[in-house]
């Protein structure tokens, strides 16, 4: 899962896009205003959904278009990753990078470089949810 | 309906046996030395004795949380089946008399009502209780003052007493006679009788009754300053009402994906904040001082009110977990002794 | 401890007569020997209900919030306690002139559990102290005698503000650093000589035994949030169902919510009925804010929480896999 900032690390990746540049397909990508938007609680929803690896990227400090979102990004995220790490989520999995508009060549190596991490990885466990993941397929009675 | 005995080093052997037949749950202990009812995995972290544990068999009866039904959406029809059975045999051992008596006021609300719950009757009825007496109370432990005992036979099929090598094994119950009936266990002598009472008989003379509880019912006042004095400090955790084993109110939700998803229920408790609180914003139980006296209430009033019976075992689970020492023995006895 | 004690009710008695304040906020004697309630003292006639002894171990703090309508409060508040207050300053959930904190030197609460010998009861027990300050403890034909300094809860072991960093009256004398200091972070380090798996192995068995009682919640004086994220429908962040998965989000979310804000009290792990060592991530997340902004929670009424601010030349960690 990418979160990526609408005014540079999104505009990266159309970038990329658009020059026809190839990156893994395994990345789903969540569009959001800034990187400073991201609640550390997408990230932990994302492997209790279970995704296996994680990418926010925002614009490099300095050049956010809130002016500070991505500073605060920059406090928050590192702490993810530590508490994350610390409950089992390997270190690999999270990663917190800047990639402005222009950088489509570096969103594909960001990309490529965080698939690349997870496939080592493999995939995050998790165990079971609480009912059978085989849901009905024809109509029964509820009661006997 | 008569007794045998049980060597204490045939109990793993006759669990081994019934594992062909029964689920078998046991008081596991667990990292940080929690005990909990849990089905038998290991032999080795199985506990039969000491102080009763601070998790009860409810949660076998009424599962923490508890699929009511799946459901999936076919375009314009939804698909909906029941949940898994829950109704496999099971023999749980090492059940205490404060909980087997809970179990039988379960019975009451689930079961005794006019309409029935099917999913918590399925499992009763394929259980089957192997008590085990208590020798040494718990600090919070108050079943005498509520009418039970530490070696209560109510709601059980079979009630062990520890006797050093060996348990005295009372047989309660049909059901409870058949276990019996295998080479495990031997005849009980009439020395081991006297000895099960005499043990008995020690650890009740330990816990005299505190309050005459019957009597509460009576003197439970809606305006009393009492329920304000304890309430104050109450934080509105649920620590009480979760590990209560007569506390039963569920709330029902909804798990929900694109695919379909799957109604259940889980433990609520009449102490959260919100467990009152209406779609408009109105709560009817605003502070703490309401939610105690409903909770007191409910135990020692409205349910002796409906079957005659309390919903109070004297476990002392709460007693013990109560981040602010709220002592429901005080209530009680501030509210018994006439004092508002 | 019986001066302490002495001193404590001659203040509130004070501050109640004089009217400085509408409440204070303290200890009375629990319903037995090894617990105290907290206690609302409104008028000083009642001070007599108020003790100091090892066994007032909550936080009050907590309570602040909701009391604070009476008018000026007064709080007994070890150093823990008042670094909560000063957390609950911080973020305005009561101006530093409604409350008066009275800072009491504290040499540790005990880990009742260490009262008894392993497996031992503690029903029917007595504790008595001596002039020395010794507990003798008497329970189940078993009597000992020791300092309370040798079965402290892990949290004291680890204080380091054992004198309440910001008070405005402190009773007793600065108490040392407690017997036998342990480095604070230790906990955190034995965590991070286990291997990925093995820690997801170890929380998940942790997270299976959570019942979802929110006791570490409520106890907790950060935790003040009108609707918790639990509570939330929409959007809905987790189910209210005790998963293993839903309850290694809830105390996720939770720690990560307490960076820069926890004092390390531990009143959250002493509460949980399920013995689950919670306050490790918040210890964890402690280390980390210090190291990483040089902060420490609850010492300054003025500074604003780490994660509410930044400074322009934090570390930069873009380009690193963390």
């Amino acid at each position: 899962m990418a979160f990526l900032c609408n005014w540079c690390s999104y505009a990266g990746a159309d970038l990329a896009g658009s020059s026809r540049m190839s990156y893994p397909a395994n990345v789903r990508v969540v569009r959001v205003p800034c990187s400073g938007r991201v609640n550390p609680m997408f990230v932990m929803q994302c492997f209790k959904r279970g995704f296996d690896g994680v990418l926010i990227a925002g614009c490099h400090p300095g050049d956010c278009h809130y002016a500070k979102g991505n500073f605060y990004a920059r406090r928050r995220m590192p702490l993810v990753q530590e508490l994350l790490g610390y409950l089992g989520v390997e270190p690999g999995r999270i990663r917190f990078d800047w990639v402005s508009a222009s950088e489509s060549g570096r969103f594909a190596q960001v990309v490529a470089d965080l698939t690349e991490a997870v496939r080592s990885l493999g995939p995050y466990g998790r165990p079971a949810p609480i009912a059978s993941p085989t849901l009905p397929t024809e109509l029964e009675p509820v009661h006997e | 309906m008569g007794a045998a005995i049980l060597r204490k080093s045939d109990v793993m052997p006759w669990v081994r046996g019934l594992l062909a037949s029964y689920r078998v749950v046991a008081p596991m202990v667990e990292g940080e030395g929690t005990v909990r009812y849990r089905a038998l995995t290991s032999e080795a972290s199985v506990v039969l004795g000491g102080a009763r544990p601070l998790r009860s068999p409810k949660e076998h009866f009424l599962p923490q949380v508890e699929p009511l039904l799946t459901f999936r959406g076919t375009g314009t029809a939804l698909a909906v089946a029941p949940p898994a059975k829950s109704d496999s045999a099971t023999v749980i051992l090492g059940v205490r008399p404060c909980d087997a008596r809970a179990l039988a006021r379960l019975d009451d609300v689930f079961l005794g009502r006019k309409d029935t719950d099917s999913l918590y009757g399925a499992r009763r009825k394929a259980a089957i209780l192997v008590g085990l007496a208590c020798a040494t109370p718990s600090w919070g432990c108050f079943c005498t003052s509520v009418g039970g005992s530490p070696a209560g036979t109510e709601g059980l099929d079979l009630l062990l007493t520890d006797l050093g090598d060996h348990y005295h094994v009372a047989v309660l119950s049909e059901a409870g006679r058949l276990l019996v009936a295998q080479t495990a266990f031997g005849p009980a002598a009439d020395a081991d009788a006297a000895l099960a009472e005499e043990q008995h008989a020690a650890v009740i003379a330990r816990m005299p009754a505190l309050f005459d509880a019957e009597a509460v019912a009576g003197k439970v006042e809606w305006e009393a300053p009492v329920w304000m004095r304890h309430a104050g400090r109450c934080l509105a955790c649920g620590a009480c009402s979760f590990l209560c084993p007569t506390c039963h109110c569920f709330d029902i939700q909804d798990e929900v994906t694109a695919e379909g998803g799957v109604r259940f229920r889980c433990w609520d408790t009449c102490q959260f904040g919100e467990f009152t609180r209406m779609g408009a914003g109105h709560n009817p139980r605003p502070t703490q001082t309401e939610r105690l006296r409903q909770r007191v209430s409910h135990k020692f009033k409205y349910l002796v009110e409906e079957f005659g019976r309390m919903g109070c075992t004297g476990c002392g689970r709460c007693v013990e977990a109560c981040p602010v020492n709220i002592d429901i023995r005080s209530v009680l006895a501030e509210i018994e002794g006439g004092g508002r | 401890m019986s001066n302490l004690e002495t001193a404590l009710r001659e203040t509130a008695a004070r501050l109640l007569r004089d009217g400085r304040v509408a409440l204070v906020l303290g200890y009375e004697a629990g319903s037995v020997p090894f617990r105290t309630a907290p206690a609302f003292v409104e008028r000083a006639e009642d001070v007599e209900r108020l003790v100091w002894n090892p066994f007032c171990t909550n936080n009050l703090a907590v309570y602040l919030p909701e009391v604070k309508s009476v008018g000026r409060v007064a709080i007994v508040a070890k150093g823990c306690d008042a670094r909560s207050v000063v957390t609950l300053i911080q973020e305005h959930q009561i101006p530093r002139e409604q409350v008066v904190i009275l800072g009491l030197c504290c040499s540790g609460m005990v880990d009742v559990e260490r009262l008894v010998p392993a497996g031992g009861s503690l029903a029917g027990i007595a504790i008595s102290t001596g002039t020395d300050g010794r507990l003798t403890v008497e329970s189940d034909g078993d009597r000992r005698t020791l300092a309370a300094g040798e079965i402290l809860q892990e949290r004291c072991n680890v204080c380091e503000y054992t004198r309440p960093p910001v008070a405005d009256e402190i009773l007793g004398d600065p108490a040392g650093p407690l017997a036998a200091p342990v480095e604070p972070f230790a906990v955190v380090a034995e965590m991070e000589r286990r291997s990925p798996a093995e820690r997801q192995a170890f929380w998940r068995d942790q997270f299976d035994r959570c019942i979802r009682c929110y006791a570490c919640r409520e106890v907790c004086p950060a935790c003040y949030c009108r609707t918790c994220f639990v509570d939330k429908a929409a959007p809905r962040w987790l189910s209210r169902a005790s998963t293993v998965d839903d309850n290694w989000m809830f105390h996720a979310v939770r720690a990560f919510h307490l960076a820069g804000r926890c004092v390390g009290c531990g009143e959250c792990e002493r509460a949980c009925p399920m013995d689950i060592p919670i306050s490790r991530l918040n210890r964890m997340l402690d280390r980390e804010v210090r190291e990483r902004f040089g902060y420490v929670a609850g010492l300054d009424p003025e500074s604003v929480p780490p994660l509410g601010t930044f400074r322009p030349e934090d570390p930069d960690p873009g380009g690193h896999e963390g």
